[in-house]
């Protein structure tokens, strides 16, 4: 009983209740469109956030530079000699008694008897998995006129820490940059040196202060920023999802009497070139497919009029009398309807490309992804052969609000007009594979667009 | 036709063409459920009215593990009682004179036609009509009657008994007048 009772409707009239409610419906419709927009904007803006901020950290960070590495290789069988710095905890000291061994493989020095080296002073010396590092700021180094070549080019490279304890009095020394060393490097120099060979050196380290490793290595990348705008041919596919005859009605309308036009593109894009040719690209991008909706038909249908001459009748008198009722009339009507329909969208592109320097002249290539994260439509499309439907009022029940992704794929010629700035042209084909339309409406529109890009390209 | 997932997801993106199709679907049920809890059609339909606007308001909330029938079925009976409360008919009801008529065989339930029970229902005080609905019907226990109506337990109970000897003779006026009538139409 209480199944039967749950489940038996009342009988009502649907079209009384609905219009009781459809105004309270629209509001609540209307309060929903309005979130919809709050919700893109914010996440529009934490994407050009989050943007930003990795723009400036690359532009505005430490300044990590690239260890130059030696590239003398050194026999292996001389690294045993290296002495290691022991850490502890996070902070790298350099212990009294290993001191004199680093200095004995240079040449068996004397070493004085203070422990370590000041943070200040040393900052540049670290352990890299027991061997030593040495960074940045050249000191002083050997003679040319040391006797071995590979002590020669070794020694010019071999960051001495600027330690006031060192006694370089006996070394006649230049003034040399170098950016860093490796620790390999350090090690191999150290062990290939004949002790007979070399300078004798002195020095003496003080105090016990924790050393800091260095950045880890970093290839760091120049920054672009490129204003793009483009157009492209159309190329739609439109068919039904499924067997319905409706579906095949519509979309058969649809192909009779809609045209694509073209596409218009506008990108601004930041990239990330790497010294090894390759880049990356991510931005904002606007693209408007346009379309013709043309309809020059004539439809001839049937009508029924409830109030019609049926004929005429004249009476023995002459009279002509009216026979009034329901009359079947033919109509003939000739539609001229021109609209022109566009889906606009809002993505978030990534590319990935290389790229080739020839001097003034660079060409790319890049793969790529579009994000969508807004589709907005406007026109109209015809729904039977006689009535149209309004995308600006019903679009959101037909399309989607967003076409989830595209593919891209480019190739680019740039020349350079100014130091910073160049001219880029961007052949390129997109295409989405997504369906535009909802999948409740039993229908499939996509895209694949060929055209192409003219952009400025800014170096920052 | 779309399908009830379909449905749900078309409605909580504000679909208007879906909305008609949820209330085409479903509100014939939910009228059943409003004029089990009030004595007259008018009333009903405003109940009705407002647990469809409370469920487009509130679909996005919506949890698809449990039934989506259900769910409606909830807000509207929530829509119906606060209507009575508002009425404040639901504490007067409680000292409505009761006859200490026996009450009938529930199988005798099975026996009626849907429309026949509820217009039975219907005539019920609202008090005893609202947890007899809620017991009988929905399956709350008195506990929870307790809780939604703002009583205690033992008067859930008494409302219940009493609510199903007004039932039974409420039907046995209705067998008398049936046979009345079925004589009449013989003679």
């Amino acid at each position: 009983m209480n199944k039967e009772i749950k489940n038996h409707p009342s009988a009502l009239d649907i079209d009384e209740i609905w219009a009781a409610i459809e105004p309270q419906v629209d509001e609540l419709n209307a309060q929903r469109k309005k979130r919809k927009p709050v919700f893109i904007y914010c996440l529009s803006g934490l994407v050009l956030l989050v943007g930003l901020g990795l723009t400036g950290l690359f532009l505005f960070g430490e300044n990590l530079q690239p260890p130059e590495i030696l590239n003398e290789v050194l026999p292996e069988s001389t690294t045993q000699n290296v002495v290691p710095i022991i850490t502890t905890e996070n902070n790298l000291l350099v212990k009294k008694e290993e001191v004199p061994s680093f200095s004995a493989d240079l040449k068996t020095a004397p070493v004085a008897t203070t422990t370590s080296v000041p943070k200040a002073e040393i900052e540049e010396i670290t352990v890299l998995k027991s061997t030593l590092v040495a960074k940045d700021i050249i000191k002083k180094t050997a003679p040319s006129s040391a006797n071995s070549t590979q002590l020669k080019s070794a020694i010019n490279k071999v960051v001495i820490p600027n330690n006031p304890g060192i006694n370089n009095s006996t070394i006649p020394v230049k003034e040399e940059k170098i950016a860093s060393v490796s620790p390999l490097t350090i090690s191999k120099i150290g062990l290939t040196v004949p002790a007979s060979d070399l300078p004798e050196l002195n020095f003496s380290i003080k105090n016990n202060k924790p050393l800091v490793p260095p950045p880890l290595y970093i290839e760091r990348p120049t920054f672009s920023i490129e204003f793009q705008t483009g157009i492209s041919a159309v190329n739609r596919t439109l068919n039904p999802t499924g067997n319905s005859p409706n579906n095949l009605e519509t979309a058969s309308l649809r192909s009779t009497f809609e045209e694509p036009l073209e596409a218009l593109h506008a990108n601004i894009l930041v990239n990330a070139h790497f010294p090894s040719g390759f880049f990356v690209s991510s931005g904002v991008g606007f693209t408007q497919i346009s379309e013709l909706y043309n309809n020059n038909s004539t439809v001839i249908d049937s009508i029924i009029d409830p109030m019609g001459i049926q004929k005429l009748i004249i009476n023995i008198t002459g009279d002509t009398v009216p026979v009034i009722g329901p009359v079947v009339s033919t109509r003939t009507t000739t539609f001229i309807k021109k609209y022109y329909n566009s889906y606009r969208m809002i993505d978030i592109p990534l590319f990935v490309g290389y790229q080739y320097d020839f001097g003034d002249w660079k060409t790319d290539f890049s793969l790529g992804v579009l994000s969508n994260i807004l589709l907005a439509t406007e026109g109209r499309i015809p729904d039977t052969p006689t009535t149209d439907l309004d995308l600006n009022t019903n679009g959101d029940e037909i399309y989607r609000s967003r076409v989830d992704y595209s593919l891209q794929f480019g190739i680019g010629v740039s020349k350079s007009l100014t130091d910073r700035l160049s001219l880029r042209v961007n052949p390129m084909f997109r295409y989405y594979s997504r369906n535009f339309i909802k999948e409740s409406v039993g229908l499939e529109q996509q895209y694949l667009l060929f055209g192409g890009t003219v952009g400025l390209r800014m170096d920052l | 036709m779309l399908t009830e997932i379909q449905l749900i997801k078309n409605c909580q993106q504000g679909i208007k063409s879906s909305q008609y199709e949820l209330v085409r679907r479903y509100a014939g049920k939910l009228l059943s459920v409003a004029r089990r809890y009030v004595s007259d059609q008018t009333t009903a339909k405003d109940i009705l009215q407002e647990s469809l606007i409370r469920i487009f308001a509130n679909i996005d909330n919506y949890q698809s593990t449990g039934s989506f029938e259900g769910w409606m079925r909830t807000i509207t009976v929530r829509c119906a009682l606060a209507y009575l409360r508002k009425a404040h008919r639901a504490h007067e009801v409680a000292m409505n004179p009761v006859s200490s008529d026996p009450g009938i065989d529930p199988s005798v339930y099975n026996t009626m036609g849907m429309e026949e029970l509820i217009g039975l229902i219907q005539q019920l005080p609202d008090g005893f009509r609202s947890v007899f609905n809620l017991r009988e019907i929905e399956g709350h226990s008195h506990a929870e009657i307790a809780e939604i109506l703002g009583i205690t337990e033992s008067t859930s109970r008494s409302q219940l008994t009493r609510a199903k000897k007004i039932l039974g003779k409420l039907w046995l006026e209705q067998q008398s007048i049936n046979t009345v009538t079925s004589q009449k139409a013989r003679s």
